[in-house]
Formats: structure tokens, C-alpha cells, sequence
């Protein structure tokens, strides 16, 4: 572009361009998006739901809506005297159409990016959770990343529970399903996206961790219960829920959970308690890191056999059974009797998912991508009649790193100096 | 603000590479095959380079003409005018459905409120603001743009890499229907979008001529956006899975949202959206330009006369699709079937009957414009005085532009 204009045309070209700058910022005011503001004090914050169904087949929601007021100052709900959430249901024969009453009662607009975790009542799992999957994969607002969780009851019961420590019970759940999954290696978070990924999956199985209200039975639904020193009930992750092709079908125990989270790798760390040789109860336990978990389909003949390899390392925590700890040849049968421990787990929870009728561990997963024509010849009905006659061997390596600070049992060594006097 | 230079073989590298990821990440390409994709991809970018052969053959018959001229050239003056008015519309359609895919990805991510005739609106008016400043100042802005969408890439691959969400199992079983389904989507569906689009280069080609790096650096490039495409499409299906890839609209949006790390880098569709906004933007204004410039090319009609007409009729045009669906099923379903008699026949006709001839037809025609001073070629104009010549038919000089010229 060739500019020669004259200078004495300078100022006029300059003052067209300085109206239109001007104009142009104006135009930009406008982009600065009128439509889409989102102004805080207009916005109800959702920090959980919980699903129920009534007996008519509706769909009843239920949202845990945090008060930002109550929960401006620091610390717990203890000290202050308003409760840090509030607890509302709307019904409808579609989700988004519940969500849609909520504004006959409720002055804000709900906003669900904030959302931590559904919570799916036990009548509402076994009716079919497609629709909530549908509705959260659709809707860019609700987030998929949210976890997933199934309660006995009805999910508003735990959206109502207070927990300790934690001023939006919602937020709190999700911190324990982090540290459980972290620390404890029983049950994993499973979120929205993750189930509906499962659900699609070859095999159609997913597992949900189970949550649920134990204790005397009072509720803490109100801030006054912050007054005693114990809670009269508490909010506890139990069991786990197996869902096939959308339809929740069963509970599987914790125990049960365990040998599932092993088999598939999952478990980051875990205390694992075993006996002595000879007696029944677990007296001894172990901080366990697992290091592999690996299920390998093996052919035999016309069926398949899995293998599971598990292997892990630790410390010791407690021992109190007699032996020499100082001469490494004696860790080994400790070791073993670990292992033992946790292939009773994984075995177990084989059995249990067996008798579920559902491939909870993804056996038939492996089988489509390392012997995809084979899996072709099998894979209908699966779960029903391939996947309950599957055998599977177990082998768990254990591997103990440290015995921890002391090196022989106190127990058993002043039992020894008992024997000896 | 000198629009006098050439394209530097560096620059259309990058504006070739930018170019063909455009709109690509708000789509899994070649979801049909399931999780092969990749493999159809491959396939489909392997045949696009010989495509590419073809287009850069035909420009080296006449290396300052673009395809209108070519189309002059091969087929005579009527002819080649209708085909390259023809091939301007196209452009301007293609133009078109991204302006479409603009409004549509910021009202159902970004800004579901905002009225998608505001959004569409300014897109549009910023791709006629960069029309209007030329080719040069384009091509610079791809060159600015170009490390902001690499790097927002490289971000994503890493995030996604680190909050351990890539599954390299989920690629399994390959081939599990054997190359039936594979070959399917890739041929005419993948060919044809992205990667026989890079037939506008037939249309800035000329701005090269006479740089012998142009050619090595379009293949060079061609061949690493190839394996980009390829790389980003088998990470997102290693995220996602076949089963959910397929069921998303939006499935890198879908994988980016996934992350979680540390509890507090999450939610980073606007990482996503960057992507797709500069993707989307030279997309746009690169198919509005060329069809711009095909339109003086081949008509005659100046520039920013030109700009003026597409503007005002691509954007109208993009709300004629009454809804997202129809939009989408129109551009992958319905188009890719069509564009391949611009993109892939008429080429290969080209390069079947213009065997020889056509370049000492090009070369007898070439004294002809340079010598005379008043310029009777509106499209072979630009050829051997890049210094004088308003190769770009700039504002600054619409006496050049104001008379179409009949074609010599």
C-alpha cells in the first residue's frame, strides 16, 4: 500500500480514522458479551446432586446448593449458625426438565459447573442410568468429569448429611473418594465419563463406588449437631455397585472391591492386614505400593484362561508373630502370607463378579484387542454364559522392603523373655 | 506496509500448515472407521500429496498464473472462465461453512447466550478487514498466529500426556473389520476435507513465483501437517475411545475437558477454543481470499470489489442452513462428495490434456504482459515485476483495478 497523501490531508484522514477508532471501541463495548455475563450474586452454586426415582417412573433431583454467605468465613460449619448448604428437590419425567423446575422455587439461577458428584439412589441405579449419562454428555454446563457414586437409600438423604471438617459436604465427598483412592485402595472414584466410556465398552460393565450413612441413625442435617463432639452418623464409602448395560444389577463388598482394584492396577497404596501362621485373626498389617497388575488371556483349548499377575512392595507396619526378622530368608514366608492375603481378594471378588453375571474386570475387553477374531466367536452374551466359566490363576509377588523401625515383634519378644523366666 | 514483496517460501509453509489443521480439531475425521481412523487418515493423506503432485505440476506449467489462468489456459477463455467462477463460488461456499462452524462452536461451548448473528458477524467482518489489507498482510498474520496455535497444541498433547489420560490400547484391535470401512472413509470423504483443500494453493502459488524453495517447502510442509493430523487424531482417540468419539460433537473439546491435574488445571476448553478460533479464522479468510481472487482472475473484478461482493453473501449465506445438523450432515456428508469434481477431476483432466502444451501456450503468452505498459492481463499481472506491480490490487491503487480487462 502506497500512502502519499498530502499533508495538508493529514489532519482530515486522521480525524475519519480517530471516529472511526471510536467507533469501532464502541463496537467493542458490545462484544464484551452482554448476553453471557455471569454475575455471582445471581447464581445459585451447585456443589451436589442426588437422583431418585419415584414410584411413577419420574425422576426426582435433588441439588445441594451452597449458601456463598455461610461460608465466607474459615473453618468448618463449626461457629457459624447458618448451615453451609441447602438442600432442595424438584421432579420431572425428564433431568433437564427437573432442573428446568427449579425455577418455580428458587430465586437463582442453578449452575452446575461446580458440581462434585451425583449421587445415585439404589431404586433410580437398578431403574437405568442411560438418560443421566445422556443428559451430562449432552450439556456442556455439567461437567462428565463429576464422580459418580450409589447409596442403599435415596441419594437426598446423603446430600443432607454434614460432614466434619468440610463445609460443603459435596466438595468433601470428593475429597474422601480422592484419599481413599489414594491412600486406602478399596474403591476408586468413577466418574460420569468414565462409567458412560465403560458402559460403551465391549463388555457393557461398569462398577460404581457405593456411599452410604452409618451410625445411630440421628441425621446430621443441621449445624447444631457441631455442638456434640461425635456425630450421631457419618457418610461412608461401602461396597460397590456393578451396573451392566445401564442397569445397576448388584452390590459387590468391599473385600470384593479390593481384588478388583488390584487386578486392574489401580490400587496406589494400601495397608493390608495379615495373619500369623496358624491363627485366623489378622494381627499383622502392611503398607503395600502395588508396582504391576496385569490380566493376560491365555488359550486353553476351546476356553480361556486369565492370568492375573499382581505384584506390590511395602513396609511392614505391625508383626506380632514370632521369628527372626534380622535374616532375609525370613521375610519370604511373611511375603507369602500377604500374597496369600490378597489373592484371596482377587479370587474372590472373580467369584463374586461371576455369580454377578458381569465381566466387571474387562476380561472380554482383553480378549477384542488381543484375539479379536476369537472374541468375535464369543462375544455375544458374554457376561452371561463366556465370562462366568472363565478360569483364572492368580499370581501375587510380594515384596517386603522395610520392616519399619523395630526389627524383631516387641510382642513376641517379651513373650520370649516371659518363656524364658 | 510495502505489499510489493513476495511470499517467502517460509511463509507458505506455515500458512499451508495452519491452513489444513483449520477446523480439523473441532472434528474426529474418519470416525467412521472406529478407531482405524488414523489408518484412514493416513491413507487419505498419502493420496492428498499426490493430489498436491498434481496441483503443483500444473502451476509449474505456468508459475505466475493461478487457476484461473490455468483453467484459461487448458480449456480456453469461456471455459476457463466459467470453471474458475465456479471454483470462486465453491470457495466462497467452503468459506461459508466455516463462518457457519464459527457461530456454531461459540454458541455451544464458549457463548451459548451471545446471538450467533453477532458472532458470525464479527468473524466475517474481520476475515473482509484482512482481505481488504492484502495478501501480504495475511500471510504475516498466519506467521504471528502460526506459534500461538503450536503452542497451544503442544500444551494440550502434554497435559493430556501428563494427567495420564492416553490409553494407547484404545487403538485396538487394528484393523478389527479388516480395510473395507478404512478405505470407505478415507476415500472420497477424508480427501476431500481436509486435505484436497489444499487446492487454494493453486491460488497463492503465484505470489512464490520465481522462489525455488516454494515447492520443497509446500511438500515439506504438506508432509508435516500430515503426520500432525495424524498424531493429534489417534491422541484424542486414544483418549476418548471409539464409542464416545463418535458420540461427541465437539470430541478434542470433549478430551481437553477431561483434564484434571492437581486440582486446579481443569476445565481448559479455552485452550481448545483458541485452536479452533485461529484454525477456524484462517480458514476462512484463506478460502475468502482466494475466492476473491479467483473472482478478479477470472472476471476481472477488482479485489476489493470483490471483498465487497463475498463479504455480504457469505455471511448472509451462512444462515441458510436452517440448523446445526443440517449444517454438519451438508459439509460432511453431502459436499465432500461434490468438491472432489473441483478438487480431484477437473485437476487430473488438466493434467491428462495439458501435456506439454500447455507450458509454451503459458510461455508464448508471458512477453505479452510485461512489455506492455497499460497491462491487458487482469490475471497474469503479477508475473516478473514483483517490485512495481500492485500484485495485491491494493486499496492505495483502484485506477488499476478499476477497468476489468478482457482477457489477451
Amino acid at each position: 500500500m502506497k500512502r502519499s497523501y498530502a499533508k495538508g490531508t493529514m489532519s482530515e484522514w486522521s480525524l475519519l480514522r480517530r471516529s472511526l477508532a471510536a467507533l469501532l471501541l464502541l463496537l467493542l463495548l458490545g462484544v464484551a458479551g452482554c448476553w453471557d455475563r455471569q454475575e455471582l450474586n445471581e447464581l445459585g452454586i451447585i456443589s451436589a446432586t442426588g437422583i431418585d426415582i419415584t414410584d411413577s417412573g419420574r425422576w426426582k433431583l435433588s441439588y445441594q446448593l451452597v449458601i456463598p454467605n455461610a461460608i465466607s468465613s474459615q473453618g468448618a460449619y463449626v461457629g457459624s449458625s447458618a448451615s453451609p448448604v441447602n438442600v432442595f428437590t424438584t421432579e420431572g419425567d425428564s433431568f433437564r426438565g427437573a432442573v428446568n423446575k427449579a425455577t418455580q422455587e428458587m430465586s437463582r439461577r442453578l449452575y452446575f459447573s461446580h458440581n462434585q458428584i451425583v449421587i445415585v439412589g439404589e431404586k433410580a441405579a437398578r431403574k437405568g442410568i442411560a438418560p443421566l449419562i445422556e443428559a451430562y454428555m449432552r450439556n456442556g454446563d455439567s461437567r462428565e468429569t463429576v464422580a459418580i457414586f450409589v447409596t442403599e437409600g435415596t441419594a437426598r438423604k446423603v446430600l443432607e448429611q454434614l460432614l466434619p471438617l468440610e463445609k460443603i459436604s459435596g466438595a468433601g465427598i470428593n475429597r474422601l473418594i480422592g484419599l481413599e483412592e489414594k491412600y486406602g485402595g478399596n474403591f476408586r472414584a468413577m466418574t460420569m465419563f468414565e462409567l458412560g466410556q465403560s458402559m460403551l465398552g465391549p463388555v457393557h460393565v461398569g462398577g460404581v463406588a457405593g456411599i452410604g450413612l452409618r451410625g445411630n441413625g440421628d441425621p446430621v442435617d443441621s449445624v447444631d449437631a457441631a455442638k456434640a463432639t461425635h456425630t450421631g452418623t457419618k457418610v461412608r464409602l461401602q461396597k460397590v455397585a456393578i451396573f451392566k448395560e445401564n442397569r445397576m444389577i448388584g452390590w459387590m463388598t468391599s473385600h470384593e472391591s479390593r481384588g478388583i482394584l488390584w487386578a486392574k492396577g489401580w490400587v496406589k497404596e494400601t495397608s493390608v492386614s495379615f495373619a500369623c501362621e496358624g491363627e485366623r485373626l489378622k494381627r499383622n498389617s502392611i503398607r503395600i505400593r502395588q508396582k504391576k497388575g496385569k490380566i493376560t488371556p491365555i488359550k486353553q483349548g476351546s476356553s480361556w484362561l486369565m492370568r492375573v499377575e499382581v505384584s506390590g512392595e511395602g513396609a511392614l507396619m505391625e508383626y506380632n508373630c514370632p521369628g527372626d526378622m534380622s535374616k532375609p530368608g525370613n521375610l519370604r514366608p511373611i511375603a507369602e502370607r500377604i500374597e496369600q492375603e490378597l489373592k484371596d481378594d482377587i479370587e474372590d471378588s472373580i467369584r463374586g463378579a461371576q455369580s454377578l453375571h458381569a465381566d466387571i474386570f474387562g476380561f472380554g475387553n482383553l480378549l477384542l484387542k488381543q484375539h479379536t477374531r476369537e472374541w468375535k466367536k464369543i462375544h455375544k452374551n458374554w457376561n452371561e454364559q463366556g465370562f462366568p466359566k472363565i478360569e483364572s490363576e492368580v499370581i501375587v509377588k510380594v515384596k517386603i522392603n522395610k520392616t519399619g523401625r523395630s526389627v524383631n515383634s516387641y510382642n513376641n519378644t517379651i513373650k520370649e523373655m516371659h518363656d524364658k523366666e | 506496509m510495502k505489499e510489493t514483496g513476495n511470499i517467502s517460501a517460509g511463509q507458505l509453509a506455515i500458512f499451508l500448515f495452519m491452513f489444513s489443521i483449520g477446523s480439523t480439531p473441532m472434528f474426529q475425521l474418519g470416525i467412521k472407521a472406529g478407531q482405524d481412523s488414523w489408518i484412514a487418515l493416513c491413507l487419505a493423506a498419502v493420496a492428498g500429496f499426490g493430489m498436491l503432485w498434481v496441483y503443483r505440476t500444473l502451476q509449474n506449467r505456468a508459475p505466475e498464473e493461478d487457476i484461473a489462468g490455468l483453467y484459461k489456459l487448458h480449456f480456453g477463455k469461456i471455459a476457463g472462465t466459467v470453471l474458475g467462477l465456479g471454483l470462486s463460488i465453491l470457495l466462497a461456499y467452503e468459506s461459508m461453512r466455516n463462518v457457519r462452524d464459527f457461530g456454531e462452536l461459540t454458541s455451544s461451548t464458549l457463548l451459548p447466550q451471545t446471538p450467533m448473528w453477532c458472532v458470525m458477524l464479527l468473524i466475517t467482518a474481520i476475515a473482509y478487514y484482512t482481505v481488504s489489507k492484502g495478501v501480504f498482510t495475511f500471510f504475516r498474520i498466519t506467521q504471528i498466529l502460526f506459534p500461538m496455535l503450536l503452542g497451544s497444541y503442544t500444551l494440550m498433547m502434554f497435559l493430556l500426556l501428563v494427567s495420564g489420560l492416553i490409553d494407547y490400547k484404545q487403538l485396538r484391535p487394528v484393523l478389527e473389520n479388516g480395510y473395507e470401512p478404512v478405505l470407505k472413509t478415507a476415500f472420497p470423504d477424508l480427501l476431500s476435507f481436509p486435505f484436497s483443500q489444499v487446492v487454494v494453493l493453486l491460488v497463492y502459488w503465484k505470489y512464490t513465483a520465481g522462489n525455488n524453495k516454494a515447492g520443497v517447502a509446500t511438500y515439506s510442509s504438506y508432509i508435516a501437517v500430515s503426520i500432525f493430523l495424524v498424531a493429534v487424531n489417534a491422541v484424542i482417540m486414544m483418549v476418548l475411545g471409539p464409542a464416545v468419539a463418535s458420540i461427541k460433537a465437539f470430541p478434542t473439546l470433549e478430551a481437553v475437558e477431561l483434564i484434571r491435574l492437581f486440582n486446579f488445571i481443569e476445565r481448559l476448553d479455552i485452550l481448545v477454543t483458541l485452536l479452533l478460533y485461529i484454525g477456524l479464522y484462517i480458514k476462512i479468510a484463506g478460502m475468502y481470499f482466494s475466492a476473491v481472487l479467483l473472482l478478479r482472475s477470472a472476471c476481472g473484478v477488482p479485489v476489493q470489489v470483490a471483498a465487497l461482493i463475498y463479504g455480504p453473501i457469505i455471511y448472509a449465506m451462512s444462515f441458510m442452513e436452517p440448523t446445526n445438523t443440517f449444517h454438519l450432515w451438508a459439509g460432511l456428508e453431502v459436499s465432500v462428495k461434490f468438491t472432489p469434481i473441483y478438487h480431484i477431476a477437473i485437476p487430473l483432466i488438466m493434467l491428462l490434456i495439458g501435456f506439454k502444451w500447455v507450458k509454451r501456450k503459458a510461455e508464448r503468452q508471458k512477453p505479452s504482459g510485461p512489455q506492455a505498459p497499460t497491462q491487458p492481463q487482469a490475471s497474469t499481472q503479477t508475473q516478473f515485476q514483483p517490485q512495481t506491480q500492485p500484485q495485491s490490487q491494493s486499496q492505495s491503487q483502484p485506477q488499476s483495478q478499476a477497468q476489468p480487462q478482457p482477457q489477451s
